[in-house]
């Protein structure tokens, strides 16, 4: 009876389909819907408002910068960079670059392009701590005109282009100018944003769907997809059926379980991209939940380094990650691997070496009971790691089992997204199970590794300090040929033993076959979608679909 | 009859206030201070949680604390959201609602027509093998893990064949269709979650549907019915159907806080955003107004579903009306 | 005093279908007990062996990390079978005890307590559940299980409370109040015997409901934290598995439907028999 009732039901299920099928294909004339499965909502798409994954996506389909970093994304020096609001730049002098506008850039309610939004952007950028931060080597933006802008840096310094651009989505100063900061989320500009880049905002349903439109008079050409949907799944495996069950073409940031399961599947090409993230176990340098005494256990280089070397890395990143990781020895992401020494391989398993500087450190098993001990107080540990990422509790409790043969007690407690953030921002761990998105850019291992942000919130939560990597920062801050001083800053961090640096993951891609791609971006995956299209023999139904 | 009325009314009210009482000290036990500044999935920040307790004035004396949360509960009044900024509760439970009434009621439609024939036959049949092997099956449709099962049928219809959409409520291409298109594309979509939850709660519809049955079968009527030599289809078909049917009228009311319970994890499953999912996703920001919110709506209608079933049986059943 | 509790349990039991319910759940019991004691520690780990499919030495095959699934399987029956049997054992007490004053007192100490019990049913367990959620979590074990039961009793309550009712009216107990013997003797002495037979049937369906309800909420990652072991945990973990590697979710879910039916098989015929009209 029950399998005569799934019948009914599934045959109710076809007759509704084919409708829907048929009704489709009435329409014409559209060339291209693409669905990006993501799993988290878009909620304020406006530079400098919020910062999430996919809304940081969507921003930068509707916004774009002055120009662009280039294919090798390269940060250092001018000439590695795309033009994009800016048609052309050239320097006056070492600390000033003049930037002219493409006369053709439009808002997507027609109003033009002009300086004052760049210098508006700029004011603004002020008000916002991150981006405030971000551009704090610019001393100055003006207006030169209509379609020129001046931008004076506080000194000569290898990375000003990547400073005047990266940081700076230009906003509309004839849409915004009344609106403060603060509250352009909660305003109708938050919920339609009025942007410049090749699409335009169209709609979005709270927790479901968001929905982007070829904005047709896009300066630089319009883009030859036509829709654009970032589809809300938030589990990875639900963002997987989409794609399998036909509701999706593409979806990022697939664990290798799901590599697995397209494995063999004609209809998707897997793409790993090199990715600007790196998973690492982050040691705390204070007492948990105290910064002002040193952690009782892993204040002692010898127990950091100890801790390192009983991991054999190479093998725990391809249980969780395949092969779409490779191992790193310090804050490096595939992004910038380029800051390595080519053929660099530090990472070192010797379980031996760490038994002895254990010992060293006065750490041995003296009361037999299997766990190591000093001043008959154990060598136990906890292990923080939010519970909703895939990778992470599995590096966890791989570490907890390796460190355990070692006679070092490690317990895995799991927690909450925000339960997490706000043990790891207050100190109040031991070890936590990190995940950064870098800037492409080593010079944003200020805020994690500097003595200048040492127990700042979100910056260098496990207040490292070590003076001489300061004063390298420092060094590489006004230095033109930036790359042997970041090699020497990575090695210090190797002989510190700040965290044990997991991996530098790929970010894995599937994409619908029919679809003609451009190489992805590791930084901004989709920021190549405008020249995306799909070859006319291979549409599908809803590639004919117009929307509203 | 109307004094009958007044009476059941009392009661659910009474039984409403009860709810809100106890709902009333669970909210107290919300902490002070802001759990987790600043993560990517936003938490409560002080000043939201200091208006949390403004709101249901949590520093006042109890009585007038409670005295205030009973007038902004009846009021409607249920807060601001923190896992949503700035959206007010009633206004998210409003967008959210009508996708779990729709689910539910078709999962219970189907539920109950599939489960009281079911029920039906097994009385008729009662203590055969066909009798026992029902009662079994529907068992295990109970012992299945909802979301477990959810994730079989996704396999099978979605993955396996491309018959139905794995997860959502619409297609988001299908925006700028026809009406019709969009309604049929909804019905694809509600298929699997649907029967999910009412697979998994048959068992009791099946149950309280044959010992119905069966003890209208023992009454007096049917056995002058059977002696007046009609035949046993009729009998069962035009007498004992009817009259065993009003008593299961009274499992609507008992339905309702199994189908919430069940919508949790359904749409959690299927990402049919209804009630259970903004009840989940309220857990994950610590979203203690929008949790407080649902918990109060799904109270309330759960005492207003049994007020209904009384109100209605006694409407339908003239046994009832006269006593 | 269990006159009429004694033949009832043999009733019960004469139903295939329970001695089936009953003989799988005793295997589950004595399996959760003893497979610990043999099997390997369901926490160790072994990289090279991760993923393996079903074998003659991991009979469930092995999770990503190289542990055993059975082993694994068999340590969320302990603890899925303890949470529910410790729980439901507080609700039977809880319930029993308030049905059993609230029937016997009568006036409005009853009436207070069941309209308490009225407007408590009104809530759903689960919503209860995630409000404590939201507030403590992670969660620990103690507390669910203290949740569950202080959540469950609202049901037995009024079972227990309808039969204290009529017992008390038994000609039986007025003789014996007439005869002078104080309040708790006669509740001990003959309420509660007549009562149990509900009870039982209330308490063996109240366990998979708590089954269920754990499972689901450790599915939401909302329950028992791992590396504990649980079935709703493994099925989570294990859903970006599901279909390379079924045998990591498969096994649970089974534990899951077999414990939960053999038990409801038992309840189903219990109620039976001591509903004298559904037979």
């Amino acid at each position: 009876m029950l399998r005569s009732v799934l019948r009914i039901t599934a045959v109710a299920g076809l007759i509704v389909a084919s409708v829907s099928s048929s009704a489709c294909a009435q329409r014409d004339g559209a060339s291209g819907t693409l669905v990006i499965a993501t799993g988290a909502d878009v909620s304020i798409p406006v530079p400098g408002v919020e910062q999430n994954q996919t809304n940081w996506q969507v921003t930068n389909l509707l916004f774009l910068r002055l120009a662009e970093l280039g294919p090798t994304l390269s940060t250092v020096g001018d000439k590695d960079f795309v033009p994009m609001l800016a048609r052309s730049w050239k320097r006056r002098d070492s600390v000033t670059v003049v930037f002219d506008l493409d006369r053709r850039a439009l808002w997507h309610d027609g109003a033009p392009v002009t300086s004052r939004d760049v210098v508006f952007t700029f004011e603004r950028a002020r008000q916002v701590s991150d981006l405030a931060t971000a551009t704090q080597r610019i001393a100055s933006v003006t207006a030169d005109g209509p379609n020129r802008v001046v931008f004076r840096f506080t000194h000569v310094y290898a990375e000003q282009l990547y400073d005047a651009t990266y940081h700076l989505m230009i906003i509309p100063e004839h849409l915004l100018a009344r609106i403060p900061q603060d509250s352009i989320a909660s305003s109708e500009f938050g919920k339609h944003p009025v942007g410049n880049g090749p699409f335009r905002w169209v709609r979005r349903v709270p927790d479901q769907v968001t929905e982007l439109a070829a904005f047709e008079r896009f300066f630089l050409g319009k883009p030859k997809l036509d829709r654009v949907y970032f589809r809300v799944a938030r589990a990875p495996d639900a963002r997987l059926n989409l794609l399998l069950s036909g509701e999706a073409d593409v979806t990022e940031l697939l664990s290798w379980a799901a590599v697995q399961r397209l494995d063999g599947n004609q209809e998707f090409s897997i793409i790993p991209v090199p990715s600007p993230t790196i998973t690492y176990a982050l040691f705390n340098q204070k007492a948990p939940g105290d910064r002002t005494r040193p952690h009782p256990i892993l204040a002692d280089v010898r127990v950091r380094r100890a801790l390192v070397l009983a991991l054999d890395r190479p093998v725990m990143l391809r249980a969780v990650y395949g092969p779409y990781a490779v191992g790193n020895d310090g804050p490096v992401p595939q992004a910038f691997a380029w800051v390595e020494e080519p053929g660099h391989n530090a990472i070192r398993t010797d379980t031996s070496a760490a038994r002895r500087l254990l010992a060293d450190a006065g750490w041995t098993d003296h009361d037999g009971d299997g766990t190591l001990d000093k001043d008959g107080k154990p060598l136990e540990l906890t292990i923080n790691s939010p519970n909703a990422s895939p990778q992470r509790p599995l590096f966890a409790q791989q570490m907890q089992e390796r460190w355990r043969q070692l006679g070092i007690k490690a317990s895995v407690q799991l927690l909450d997204g925000p339960v997490w953030v706000q043990r790891r921002d207050a100190g109040q761990f031991d070890i936590d199970m990190s995940n950064a998105n870098l800037d492409p850019t080593p010079s944003g291992w200020r805020n994690s590794w500097s003595c200048e942000t040492a127990g700042k919130p979100r910056q260098n939560v496990g207040s490292y300090c070590d003076p001489a990597i300061d004063s390298l920062l420092r060094v590489a801050n006004t230095s033109r040929d930036v790359v042997p001083v970041y090699r020497q800053i990575l090695k210090h961090i190797r002989e510190d033993a700040p965290a044990v640096f997991l991996s530098a993951p790929a970010n894995v891609v599937a994409v619908h076959r029919r679809f003609a791609t451009r190489p992805l971006r590791s930084d901004m995956i989709w920021l190549g979608l405008r020249e995306w299209s799909i070859a006319p023999g291979l549409q599908l139904p809803r590639d004919r679909v117009r929307g509203n | 009859m109307i004094r009958w009325l007044l009476l059941r009314t009392g009661q659910a009210l009474v039984t409403l206030a009860v709810a809100l009482v106890i709902l009333f000290f669970l909210m107290r036990l919300v902490p002070g201070e802001p759990l987790a500044p600043g993560a990517t999935e936003r938490p409560p920040s002080q000043e939201e949680i200091a208006r949390f307790r403004r709101r249901y004035c949590l520093d006042c004396p109890l009585p007038v604390q409670f005295a205030n949360f009973v007038t902004r509960a009846i009021k409607g009044d249920l807060g601001t959201s923190i896992h949503y900024p700035g959206r007010p509760v009633t206004q998210l439970i409003r967008e959210r609602l009508p996708w779990t009434l729709l689910l539910g009621g078709t999962a219970l439609l189907l539920n109950f027509t599939v489960g009281l024939l079911l029920g039906v036959w097994q009385a008729v049949r009662k203590g055969t093998r066909v009798d026992r092997v029902l009662s079994s099956i529907s068992l295990v449709g109970y012992a299945i893990p909802s979301f477990w099962l959810g994730m079989v049928l996704v396999w099978i219809f979605a993955i396996k064949v491309h018959w139905l959409p794995s997860a959502g409520i619409s297609e988001p291409t299908l925006a700028g269709e026809s009406l019709l298109v969009r309604i049929g594309d909804v019905a694809r979509h509600l298929v699997l979650p649907a029967l999910t939850l009412s697979v998994v709660s048959i068992a009791a519809t099946m149950r309280y549907q044959r010992n119905a049955m069966i003890e209208v079968l023992r009454l007096d009527y049917i056995r002058t019915a059977r002696a007046k030599g009609l035949s046993e289809s009729i009998v069962i078909r035009r007498h004992a159907w009817r009259n065993a049917l009003f008593p299961v009228l009274t499992l609507f009311g008992l339905w309702l806080p199994i189908l919430v319970t069940g919508s949790v994890f359904v749409e959690y499953v299927f990402a049919w955003s209804g009630l259970g999912l903004l009840a989940t996703e309220a857990i994950g920001g610590r979203d203690y107004p929008l949790l407080m919110g649902t918990a109060i709506l799904v109270s309330s209608m759960i005492v207003f579903g049994g007020w209904l079933t009384d109100v209605g049986y006694m409407v339908l059943d003239p046994r009832v009306r006269h006593r | 005093m269990t006159t009429a509790f004694a033949p009832s349990i043999d009733n019960a039991f004469s139903s295939r279908e329970a001695r089936i319910g009953a003989f799988v759940l005793i295997l589950i019991v004595l399996l959760a007990i003893v497979l610990p004691w043999v099997l390997p520690d369901p926490a160790v780990q072994c990289l090279p062996c991760g993923s393996l499919p079903p074998s003659l030495h991991h009979p469930f095959g092995t999770d990503l990390l190289g542990r055993d699934v059975l082993s694994r399987v068999a340590g969320g029956a302990r603890i899925s079978l303890s949470v529910a049997l410790i729980s439901v054992i507080l609700s039977v007490v809880l319930g029993g005890l308030i049905g059993t004053v609230a029937g016997y007192a009568g006036g409005w100490v009853d009436s207070l307590i069941m309209r308490g019990v009225d407007g408590a049913l009104a809530i759903p367990r689960l919503f209860v559940l995630l409000l404590v959620l939201a507030m403590v979590r992670p969660i620990p074990l103690w507390l669910l299980i203290l949740v569950l039961g202080t959540t469950g009793w609202f049901g037995v309550s009024r079972i227990v409370r309808g039969e204290a009712l009529r017992v008390k009216h038994e000609l039986y107990v007025q003789a014996a109040e007439a005869l002078g013997a104080r309040g708790h003797r006669i509740i001990l002495r003959h309420l509660l015997p007549n009562t149990a037979g509900p009870l039982l049937v209330a308490a063996t369906l109240g366990v998979g409901d708590v089954i269920l309800l754990e499972a689901g909420l450790s599915f939401l990652g909302l329950g028992i934290q791992p590396p504990t072991p649980s079935w709703g945990g493994m099925i989570q973990d294990s859903r970006d598995y599901f279909f390379t590697r079924p045998w990591t979710s498969i096994f649970p879910g089974l534990a899951i439907v077999v414990t939960v039916l053999a038990v409801s098989l038992i309840g189903d015929a219990m109620r039976d028999r001591f509903d004298p009209r559904n037979a």
